[in-house]
C-alpha cells in the first residue's frame, strides 16, 4: 500500500491530539505558509532605524504621488513626527509635538490628508497633509471657522459712561484704517467681542503699538458675572503696529450674555448686539499713554473640533464612507462628506452597549463596526439624516489594535482567542491553537491574509480556509512565522 | 506595532509590503526574494505532520520506502516518526538536482515499523523551500 501526503493547506493544530486532527493540518510549522506547497516565507529586513526613541506609530499614505512614510518618535515625553517625503526621513514640524509617556498614535487617511488621535488620550487629534511641503497641525487648526460679519459685533467699553458698552461694529468689520478704537488714556476703558457663536480668536488687524505700559485684563461672561478670561496667546499691545491677535480656550462655563444691548452714538440700543451672544471684554487697566486703534477685526473659531467633541480626546479614528470617524468614550463624531473637516456639535452617534469605551473602528463592508470589549456595534447608513447605531455581535476585545478587516472578515483577539466576525456570526477559529496566541498582538491586513504581530510570533491566517466545526466554533488555516529575536 | 502598505525608502522590495516598527526601528518581515535576514542570517523552517495510522491506529505496520517530494533546496534534514514519536530515522537530505521537483528516496530500517508514522523536514538554509509532499510504502502486519 502506498500513501501519499500533499495537501497541508489547512495550517498547524498544536492543540489537536493527532487522531482528532485533519489529514490536512500539521503538527507543526515554522515559517513556512501553504501556494500550493508548504512555501517558505519571505525575509525581514531592517528599513529604517531612528537610532533613538521609540517608534509609537508609524503609517502609509500615497500624496502627491509618492507614497510616504509617516512615523511618531516618543523621546521620553516627547513626540515627534517624521516623514520620508524628502526621500529621508525628516521632522514634519520641529515646533509641533505631543507629550506623554504612554502615547500610542491611530492614523487613518482620507486622500492626502491623514488624521491622527492619541490612543491615551492625552492629545487633540491632528492632521497631517502638503501643501508646499510636509504640514502638521491640530485638527482644530486646520478647521479654522471665520465667523462671518452679521454674526458678530464690537465696539467700545466706556468705563466712565452711563452706557458702557458703546456698539462700534461697522468699524469693527470694514477695513476703514484706523476706525475702530481699542483703548484711550483712561484706565479701563477699552473693547469688547460678542459673537451669536463662540469664538476663540480675534485678529487686530493693522493695530497700533501701543505706548507705555499698558496692562490688559481679559474677562468673559460666565451667566452670572464677567470674570477672568485665561488668554494662552494675548495680543503683545506694545509690538510695532502690525496684525496682531489674542486666541485663548474657550471656557466650559461661557454663557450667553444676559444683560444690555450696547448702545450707539446717540445712546439708542442696538439690539442684539451684545444680548443673547458670547461676549469677552479686554479692559485696559493700565491705559496707554494715548489712544489706539486698529483698522478691522476677524473673528473665529479655532477649536471646532474640541468644541464638537465637547472636549473629549478622541482615541479612536477610522475613514468609513469617505467621511473620518473619531471616537471618544461612547461617542462618536464625524466629519463632512469628502473631508477631514465640518466637525460639529450635532454631527454624532452613540452606542453604550459594551463597555464604557469603543475600542476600535473598521469600516466593514457597508457599516462602520464599532469595538468595545464586550460588544460589536454597527452603524449603518450613509447621512446624519439616515444613520442607525445597533449591537450585531456580543463579544468584543480590549485590544483594539488586533482589529482588522481581510476579505470582507473582521478578525480580532481576545482573551487567548482569535474571533472572526464573518456574515454575522462570530466564531472562536483558535481553539485548535490556543497556545501560540499571545495578548496584545497588532492585527493587520496583508496580502489577502490576517497578520497577528507579537512580540513573540507572528500568526497568519488565510479567511478563505475558516470553516464551521460540528460544535457551532470555527477553524481556520494558521501559520506561525517567527520574528526577529535581535529586533524585537 | 504598526503597520504600513506603501513606502517612498527607495527600496522597490518594500513597495506594498509589511512594515512594522519593533523599538526604534522599522523592519520589513516579508522581504523581496530574499529567505533570510538583512544580514543573511538563516531563517530556519520547519514543517511536522501529524502521526498518520492510514486508517487503522493499532494495526501495525511495516515500513518500506518513504520519500519527500521538495524543491532543490539543499540541505534538508528530515525525520521519518514510528509509534507516535516513539521511535525514529534521521536522514540528511544534502542537495537536490534538476528542476522545481525533487524527490528523495529514503530506506528504512525495521525499527521504524510501527502502527503509526509521522514526517518530519527542516530546511535551515538561505535558500527558496518548498515541500510538496511525503509519499510511504507500507504494509500491515498480522493484528
Amino acid at each position: 500500500m502506498i500513501k501519499e501526503y500533499r495537501d497541508f493547506s489547512m495550517g498547524k493544530g498544536t492543540n489537536l491530539p493527532d487522531e482528532n486532527m485533519p489529514d490536512k493540518m500539521l503538527k507543526d510549522a515554522l515559517n513556512v505558509y501553504w501556494d500550493a506547497g508548504l512555501k517558505k516565507r519571505h525575509g525581514y529586513k531592517e528599513v529604517y532605524d531612528q537610532e533613538s526613541g521609540a517608534i509609537v506609530g508609524h503609517h502609509f499614505v500615497e500624496m502627491e504621488g509618492y507614497g510616504v512614510a509617516i512615523i511618531a518618535v516618543l523621546v521620553t515625553t516627547t513626540v515627534k513626527f517624521y516623514s520620508n517625503y524628502s526621500g529621508t526621513m525628516t521632522e514634519i514640524d520641529a515646533s509641533f509635538t505631543w507629550t506623554g509617556a504612554s502615547v500610542e498614535i491611530g492614523f487613518a487617511s482620507l486622500g492626502e490628508k491623514t488624521v491622527l488621535v492619541d490612543k491615551s488620550a492625552g492629545n487633540i487629534p491632528a492632521v497631517i497633509y502638503y501643501d508646499g511641503g510636509m504640514k502638521i497641525c491640530t485638527l482644530d487648526s486646520y478647521d479654522v471657522r471665520t465667523i462671518d460679519t452679521p454674526f458678530w459685533f464690537a465696539g467700545q467699553y466706556d468705563y466712565g459712561a452711563t452706557n458702557e458698552y458703546i456698539d462700534d461694529t461697522t468699524d469693527a468689520q470694514d477695513a476703514g484704517t484706523d476706525d475702530y478704537s481699542l483703548a484711550t488714556t483712561i484706565a479701563k476703558d477699552g473693547f469688547w467681542v460678542a459673537s451669536a457663536s463662540k469664538f476663540s480668536k480675534v485678529l487686530l488687524t493693522e493695530c497700533d503699538k501701543f505706548d507705555g505700559s499698558p496692562d490688559a485684563a481679559y474677562t468673559y461672561y460666565n451667566g452670572t458675572e464677567l470674570t477672568t478670561l485665561t488668554v494662552a496667546t494675548p495680543a503683545v499691545w506694545t509690538d510695532d503696529k502690525g496684525d496682531k491677535y489674542m486666541e485663548f480656550a474657550i471656557p466650559s462655563d461661557w454663557a450667553v450674555w444676559d444683560g444690555d444691548d450696547a448702545v450707539d452714538s446717540n445712546a439708542s440700543t442696538v439690539t442684539g448686539s451684545m444680548k443673547g451672544n458670547y461676549v469677552i471684554r479686554v479692559s485696559f487697566t493700565t491705559a496707554p499713554d494715548s489712544a489706539m486703534d486698529c483698522d478691522k477685526l476677524t473673528v473665529s473659531l479655532t477649536e471646532a473640533v474640541t468644541q464638537a467633541l465637547s472636549g473629549e480626546k478622541p482615541t479612536a479614528v477610522c475613514v468609513h464612507n469617505s467621511k473620518v470617524w473619531l471616537a471618544s468614550g461612547n461617542s462618536i463624531n464625524y466629519s463632512d462628506y469628502g473631508k477631514v473637516t465640518g466637525w460639529q456639535p450635532y454631527l454624532f452617534e452613540y452606542f453604550s452597549d459594551g463597555g464604557a469605551q469603543i475600542n476600535a473602528m473598521v469600516s466593514l463592508g457597508d457599516y462602520l463596526c464599532l469595538v468595545k470589549d464586550n460588544a460589536l456595534g454597527g452603524i449603518y447608513g450613509t447621512t446624519q439624516e439616515n444613520f442607525t447605531v445597533k449591537t450585531v455581535a456580543t463579544k468584543g476585545t480590549g485590544n483594539g489594535n488586533s482589529c482588522a478587516v481581510v476579505k470582507g472578515v473582521l478578525f480580532y483577539q481576545s482573551a487567548g482567542i482569535i474571533w472572526v466576525f464573518i456574515n454575522g456570526y462570530l466564531l472562536n477559529i483558535s481553539k485548535h491553537i490556543s497556545d501560540r496566541i499571545q495578548d496584545s498582538g497588532y492585527g493587520i491586513e496583508y496580502n489577502g491574509y490576517w497578520y497577528y504581530v507579537t512580540a513573540g510570533r507572528i500568526l497568519l491566517v488565510d479567511p478563505d480556509t475558516i470553516i464551521r466545526d460540528d460544535l457551532g466554533d470555527g477553524m481556520a488555516a494558521f501559520w506561525e512565522w517567527s520574528i526577529n529575536a535581535a529586533t524585537s | 506595532m504598526v503597520y504600513g502598505s506603501s513606502t517612498k525608502f527607495g527600496d522597490t522590495k518594500i513597495q506594498n509590503k509589511l512594515v512594522v516598527s519593533q523599538g526604534f526601528k522599522l523592519h520589513c518581515l516579508d522581504y523581496g526574494t530574499q529567505y533570510f535576514d538583512g544580514t543573511t542570517t538563516v531563517i530556519t523552517c520547519t514543517v511536522e505532520t501529524k502521526s498518520y495510522d492510514a486508517g487503522k491506529s493499532t494495526q501495525g505496520k511495516i515500513i518500506r520506502r518513504v520519500k519527500a517530494l521538495i524543491n532543490a533546496a539543499g540541505s534538508w534534514a528530515f525525520i521519518l516518526y514510528g509509534k507516535w514519536k516513539a521511535t525514529d530515522m534521521p536522514v540528511t537530505i544534502t542537495s537536490g538536482s534538476g528542476g522545481a521537483h525533487y524527490e528523495e528516496d529514503m530506506s528504512v530500517p525495521y525499527k521504524i515499523d510501527q502502527s503509526s508514522y509521522s514526517f518530519k523536514i527542516t530546511n535551515a538554509t538561505v535558500n527558496e523551500c518548498v515541500v510538496y509532499g511525503f509519499g510511504i510504502e507500507l504494509f500491515n502486519r498480522r493484528f
